[in-house]
């Protein structure tokens, strides 16, 4: 034990009065009148060695809320701005003579007999301190000379009371199985709060601090570390010095990171800890304008061909005013024949949409083209293998479904500390974002919020999620949706099983309220229709595959290489199935359902089926603005396939009134004119679509419903055909706003259904 | 037989186990087919088509094209096939109401290209192709039955060598066609009830739905297989949905074809339900019909039933018995429909010779749906007899070999046939049959249409200048190659075409008529002319069966006639005809 000097006690009890602190003797002193203050072992340890040493304080004792820190330099203001920091408590402050200080922290990190109050050489009890038999234990391990052995985390947390034996052992058990992260075990399963665990950790890893709610980002600090780095390696520069660069970092930084960060800087690297979400936080607060930017303009400016922000290419705009007028004057000196043109290209293109579509429905009807996943292959699949996954849910204005969606992710069969769940919230959205901060949800969920800019859509609130994504694979879920319980694992084993070009695992999505009127057993139908039969047979054409609107997963690193969702495409996902396949990537359909909410409400059905034919357009302009291009990276299968399943859709609805119409008045007006614009062979096709086309297309839905085992609603799809009537309202609106307003998100209202359960449960 | 021992199977097809569902075939990968099940490959099938199809094809060309052993029910619906994209100007309303009109539509694909529909190649090649896929699938279904390779193929060849089923798979009948689509049907049906797949399912109701279009009797097909689509869902501890929702999706195609066909014939000929009376075949313009009259007791049914059966479906007396046994001993439910349908294809060709008062309703080709149904019903039996598959086989390959000479003996004597005697007798002597007669009072053989046509051909130019009977008269405008010249009932509608026949002069140059015809409305309206009496009418040319007349310029009783446009020349005429559909703009689904 080094005395302190007369001397050095005088010069201390000075510096004390200067600084208007008390001064205090860490031990006592012979006919010395000073207060003696007992050190804490346990409030000791709330500071790392290297923080104490450093800054030659020490805390000795906690209480109330508030520590009590001694240092010998009351006016170094670093290190009256960093204790608190680190430890995110109320600090008073006292005056201790250096050499005290010095010897105390020996003491505490040492092992060695700490400055005790008195003459017991007890170490004094942290006041939370439950578990009296584990502490008598450990103070008996303390090694009583020597370098220490360093703790444990669930020792550490047992010794600060926090835990007990039994819960670390339970986690441990759980570990081993899942391969998850003690602390994190423990936070998920509320036992332990994040800053709790936080704490003990820097103490464990010798590593101060840090509470970042109160920092608000500095333009200086942050300009020295690239955002993309910054982002990339989840740290945030939070202060700087001539010598120094602060940094907040979840963990410790290996080798790779570091030698990342000094290539961007020369200055000492000063590592601090912090909760991920806050160093996200943090992050999306520093960069909002960046990582908006990101969010909006990424793809229009890596790819800006592929971007659906302009509704027509001047090439394209000039090709159809060409058609026009070539149409126009066509039309005013050969009328009828110019008709009866214009009728046939129709109808031999709705003849091979339709026939495509069959053969695509025939052939799935036969076969399994869905990834092969067995339940032993879900059984033997290894949890500590397993990767991150996120998942982005995109919530606008929907505050109401919040609990059950939480709810339903809690059901997901994965463990929950590789689970990234980011919830996306729009800025303006305040209910939403106020119901998501109320429940208080565990650290694996992320409130995203993201900034008010144009376009308001999902997929830019998408992209804006995907940056700060950590999972290897990522997924999309609308807040109402219920996958299966076993999907993301499904979607892992597929990715494993699948072709290495395989980017995307879609799942199947039908509807939990397809008995809730006519129109949701219609929706039902054509979604057993779409994923059951189409999709899979698409899929083994090997053709592009407009993906669903939701329970898509993808190989984050390769979504991020596309640019992710193109932001002014309103179907955004379609729009991405074809991206993907451009660029080289399949996608693959596992048989796992996701269910989601069918639309119920007849206007509000309209306008989400205008925004999808809205968007089917808008992903047709674009990809062919360059139609070679397309034919070259689709091949002659693909690009046929695009065109009769993008572009074969849309058309479809779009002349079905007008050829229902030609058939009305002909049928009750038998007007020649009609019959001259149908010459034989015409009429010959034209019939047969009526006629066997309709039917066959009414038939497949039915096999679609038998085929998804939804035999009650066979009767009602009888019905489909007045079905196909609304979706060519909602086609013709949907055109019309592709050029009145074509960004604009026609909003799907959820929660029309009165019985729904919890969202994104297993069912 | 060590297949029907086989461990069950990923698709129910081991080990016969009557009550188990099958698991849904759709969890099985494509790639993992049952280990013991004899699975026919698309390369096999195409060989086994191909040779099938070209036995049929050459003998339907030596037979008919060679040996002039033409039916012309046949020969009708070529021409109006052929009609439909030839005609001048083309129109589907050729395909008429009177005949279910899948036998034509069949026939569309041969007289898309002129010279294969007028030579009558296009008629063999049909019906050959046809019999080719009956045959591919039948081996299907004894492959899904376990039946070994080596065991089929001698039961196929028996089955396709019976002279009346090489008879109707080479000339061009719409026999062939819905025999492909009825088997078509049951091998769906039955691989539906080994697998369960959906595909079949709607494989089977498809395929029934053309098959009633084909010929109105299968609709009462229709009822007891739907009814065994429900009975097996019931064995398979369905819910009562999925009861009703596969019945509906079985039985919708059909019912959808039959109301359309129904819509059509109440727009355009205003008797919705006609075609249920009026189906009763085209009327052969080569026969007298003398043999086509009588009436019918049960007895004389009975016995022309027995006829039937003993001599082109003995293979029907034994597999009845065997299903009910199967099914007594085994509860094995598909038996018993089997067998029942086996009985209703013997009951109810018997029923509608009752029903109509004429046994010559029952002709010798109704022995071909007997014959097959009672195939797929041995290939059943052969399935479900455990250890016994070897027997059952042998006494079916007995029975088929049987048929042979009895089938080809019955040819030659059963009164009501489609010239089946004439085939007969050409394949004995191979000598051309052109002039001779068949049962039936046919006389065989194209010539006076030949004939007619040639002299058309080479002596008329102007469009629409030959008014005639369509009906009658088709196989001469089919023949001539050249239909633009013709004025037939459907190019403007039938209510033209008769005011036009009251008053033809100055609008058409010819009259041709079927002479021997009653039904030629021609010969019914200039009764003189058709014997080539009427001096005003002068003959140009005529054959045994037809006569060629000049049509004055004007009415014989009056010195001019105005200058007349045909209407309807240039544009199109109100649709008010019979046996015309309209020009409707067609659209389909999603």
């Amino acid at each position: 034990m080094i005395e302190a000097t007369d001397t050095n006690l005088q010069l201390a009890r000075e510096r004390a009065r200067q600084a208007g602190l008390p001064f205090v003797a860490l031990h006592s002193h012979p006919g010395s009148a000073d207060p003696v203050h007992p050190v804490d072992f346990m409030a000791a340890r709330m500071l790392s060695e290297g923080v104490c040493r450093q800054f030659r304080i020490l805390p000795v004792a906690y209480s109330e809320g508030v520590l009590t820190i001694a240092t010998a330099e009351p006016f170094d203001e670093l290190a009256r701005s960093v204790a608190p920091a680190l430890t995110g408590k109320a600090v008073r402050w006292v005056i201790a003579t250096a050499e005290e200080i010095a010897d105390a922290i020996d003491g505490v990190f040492r092992g060695s007999e700490p400055p005790l109050s008195g003459a017991t050489g007890t170490v004094a009890e942290h006041p939370r301190a439950r578990d009296e038999e584990l502490q008598e234990q450990l103070r008996e391990e303390l090694p009583a000379d020597g370098p220490p052995a360093r703790l444990r985390l669930g020792e550490l947390l047992v010794m600060r009371g926090i835990v007990t034996q039994e819960q670390i052992e339970l986690r441990l058990a759980e570990q081993a199985r899942t391969g998850e992260r003690l602390g994190e075990l423990l936070v998920h399963d509320g036992l332990v709060e994040e800053q709790q665990l936080l704490d003990v950790v820097a103490d464990q890893l010798e590593l101060p601090r840090v509470d970042l709610s109160g920092i608000d980002p500095q333009a200086l600090p942050l300009e020295q570390i690239p955002e993309p780095v910054s982002r990339l390696l989840r740290v945030v520069p939070i202060g700087i010095d001539e010598r120094t660069l602060y940094l907040a970092t979840p963990d410790l930084l290996d080798e790779h990171a570091l030698a990342t960060l000094r290539e961007h800087t020369d200055r000492e690297l000063r590592i601090f800890l912090a909760e991920p979400n806050a160093i996200d936080e943090l992050l999306a607060r520093a960069h909002r304008e960046a990582y908006s930017n990101t969010a909006t303009l990424e793809l229009l400016e890596r790819y800006p061909e592929e971007c659906a922000n302009r509704v027509l290419s001047g090439a394209q705009r000039t090709v159809m005013i060409t058609m026009a007028l070539v149409f126009i004057a066509a039309l005013v000196v050969f009328p009828l024949g110019t008709l009866i043109t214009v009728i046939a290209i129709s109808t031999v293109w709705y003849m091979l949409a339709s026939l495509y579509k069959l053969k695509l429905t025939y052939s799935a009807l036969g076969h399994e083209y869905e990834v092969d996943i067995t339940d032993e292959d879900l059984a033997a699949l290894d949890e500590r293998d397993l990767p991150v996954y996120s998942i982005l849910v995109p919530l606008y204005k929907e505050a109401e479904v919040v609990p059950r969606l939480i709810d339903g992710i809690d059901g997901l069969d994965y463990p929950r500390t590789k689970l990234d769940v980011r919830l996306l919230c729009e800025e303006d959205d305040a209910e939403t974002i106020n119901a998501i901060r109320a429940l208080g949800l565990p650290p694996h969920y992320k409130l995203v919020i993201v900034p008010e800019s144009m376009p308001k859509t999902k997929p830019k609130a998408c992209n804006y999620g995907l940056l700060q994504a950590e999972g290897e694979i990522v997924v999309i879920y609308d807040a109402e949706d219920r996958p299966d319980p076993d999907q993301l694992k499904k979607a892992v084993l597929a990715f494993q099983k699948a072709d290495p070009r395989v980017t995307c695992v879609q799942a199947k999505l039908n509807y939990f309220n397809q008995d809730q009127n006519l129109l949701t057993r219609w929706f039902s139908a054509e979604y057993s229709l779409w994923f059951d039969l189409l999709l899979p047979g698409l899929d083994a054409e090997k053709a592009p595959i407009p993906l669903g609107g939701t329970s898509n997963h993808f190989i984050t690193e390769r979504l991020v290489m596309l640019a992710g969702w193109d932001p002014f495409n309103v179907t955004e996902d379609a729009d991405l199935g074809i991206r993907l396949h451009k660029a080289g990537y399949q996608t693959a359909i596992i048989d796992s359902t996701t269910l989601e909410e069918a639309n119920s409400h007849l206007p509000n059905w309209i306008r989400q089926r205008s925004r999808w034919i809205k968007g089917y357009i808008q992903t047709w302009l674009v990809h062919m603005r360059h139609p070679l291009r397309l034919l070259r990276q689709l091949g002659p299968r693909g690009f046929l396939s695009f065109q009769l399943m993008v572009g074969g859709s849309f058309v479809v609805f779009l002349l079905n009134p007008i050829f229902w119409f030609l058939t009305t008045v002909f049928f009750l007006t038998e007007v020649g004119v009609i019959q001259q614009l149908f010459p034989s062979f015409i009429f010959y096709l034209a019939a047969t679509e009526l006629f066997i086309g309709n039917f066959v297309f009414l038939y497949v839905n039915l096999a679609g419903l038998m085929e998804r085992g939804y035999f009650e609603l066979i009767k009602y799809a009888l019905l489909t055909p007045v079905y196909w009537g609304l979706m060519s309202i909602g086609a013709w609106k949907g055109l019309i706003q592709l050029f009145t307003n074509p960004f604009y998100w026609e909003k799907t209202e959820h929660g029309l259904d009165s019985t729904a359960g919890p969202s994104l449960q297993g069912h | 037989m060590a297949t029907v021992t086989a461990p069950p199977t990923a698709q129910g097809e081991g080990t016969f186990v009557p009550y188990e569902r099958p698991p849904q075939s759709a969890s099985v990968p494509p790639s993992t087919p049952p280990a013991r099940v004899s699975r026919v490959g698309r390369f096999e099938a195409l060989v086994v088509f191909l040779l099938f199809t070209g036995a049929y094809a050459a003998l339907g060309y030596q037979v008919m094209i060679v040996q002039h052993v033409v039916v012309f029910d046949a020969l009708d619906r070529l021409a109006r096939a052929y009609l439909v994209w030839h005609d001048a100007p083309p129109k589907l309303a050729v395909i008429g109401f009177d005949l279910p009109p899948v036998g034509t539509l069949a026939l569309l694909p041969v007289t898309l290209v002129k010279p294969v529909a007028s030579s009558l190649i296009g008629l063999v090649f049909s019906s050959a192709v046809f019999a080719g896929g009956v045959i591919v699938l039948l081996d299907r279904l004894l492959a899904r039955c376990e039946m070994p390779r080596l065991m089929r193929y001698p039961a196929l060849l028996l089955f396709g060598a019976n002279p009346l089923f090489a008879f109707y798979a080479s000339n061009g009948m719409p026999e062939m066609t819905y025999l492909f689509f009825l088997t078509a049907t049951l091998y769906a049906l039955l691989s539906w009830v080994m697998t369960g797949s959906t595909r079949f399912l709607v494989l089977a109701g498809t395929a029934l739905s053309i098959c009633v279009l084909t010929r109105y009797e299968f609709i009462i097909w229709a009822l007891p297989l739907t009814l065994m689509v429900g009975a097996t869902l019931t064995r398979w501890r369905a819910s009562r949905g999925e009861i009703e929702g596969t019945a509906i999706v079985f039985a919708v195609p059909a019912c959808y074809a039959l109301g359309l066909w129904s819509l059509f014939n109440g727009l355009i000929v205003k008797k919705p339900f006609g075609w249920i009376g009026d189906g009763v075949g085209s009327l052969a313009v080569n026969s007298d019909q003398i043999a086509h009259s009588g009436g019918a007791t049960v007895h004389m049914v009975a016995t022309r039933l027995g006829e039937i059966l003993t001599g082109t479906a003995p293979l029907a007396i034994a597999v009845l018995p065997l299903l009910m046994l199967l099914f007594f001993s085994r509860r094995e439910e598909t038996s018993l429909w089997l067998a029942g349908l086996v009985a209703l294809a013997v009951v109810i060709v018997g029923a509608d010779a009752l029903l109509a008062g004429k046994v010559s309703v029952l002709t010798l080709s109704d022995g071909l749906t007997i014959g097959l149904v009672a195939f797929i019903g041995a290939a059943w039996i052969y399935r479900a007899s455990n250890g016994a598959g070897t027997l059952v086989w042998l006494i079916a390959l007995a029975l088929l070999a049987a048929t042979l000479p009895l089938a080809w003996q019955r040819m030659q004597t059963y009164p009501f046939q489609n010239q089946e005697q004439a085939f007969v007798r050409a394949l004995n002597s191979g000598e051309d049959q052109e002039g001779t007669s068949s049962i039936g009072g046919y006389h065989v053989g194209i010539a006076p249409e030949l004939r007619m046509a040639d002299f058309i051909d080479r002596n008329i130019a102007s469009e629409h200048a030959i008014l005639t009977d369509n009906a009658q008269s088709y196989a001469v405008i089919l023949l001539s190659g050249r239909p633009g010249l013709f004025f037939d009932r459907v190019q403007r509608g039938d209510a033209i075409w008769r005011t036009v026949s009251e008053n033809p002069y100055g609008r058409v140059a010819y009259l041709l008529i079927a002479t021997q015809a009653k039904q030629d409305i021609l010969r019914a309206r200039y009764p003189v002319a058709a014997n080539g009496a009427d001096p005003d009418f002068r003959v140009l040319f005529r054959t045994s069966r037809y006569i060629l007349l000049r049509v004055p310029p004007r009415p014989p009783s009056l010195t001019s006639t105005p200058s007349l446009t045909l209407p309807g020349l240039t544009g199109q005429p109100a649709l008010t005809a019979p046996a015309a559909t309209s020009a409707i703009p067609g659209t389909s689904g999603p």
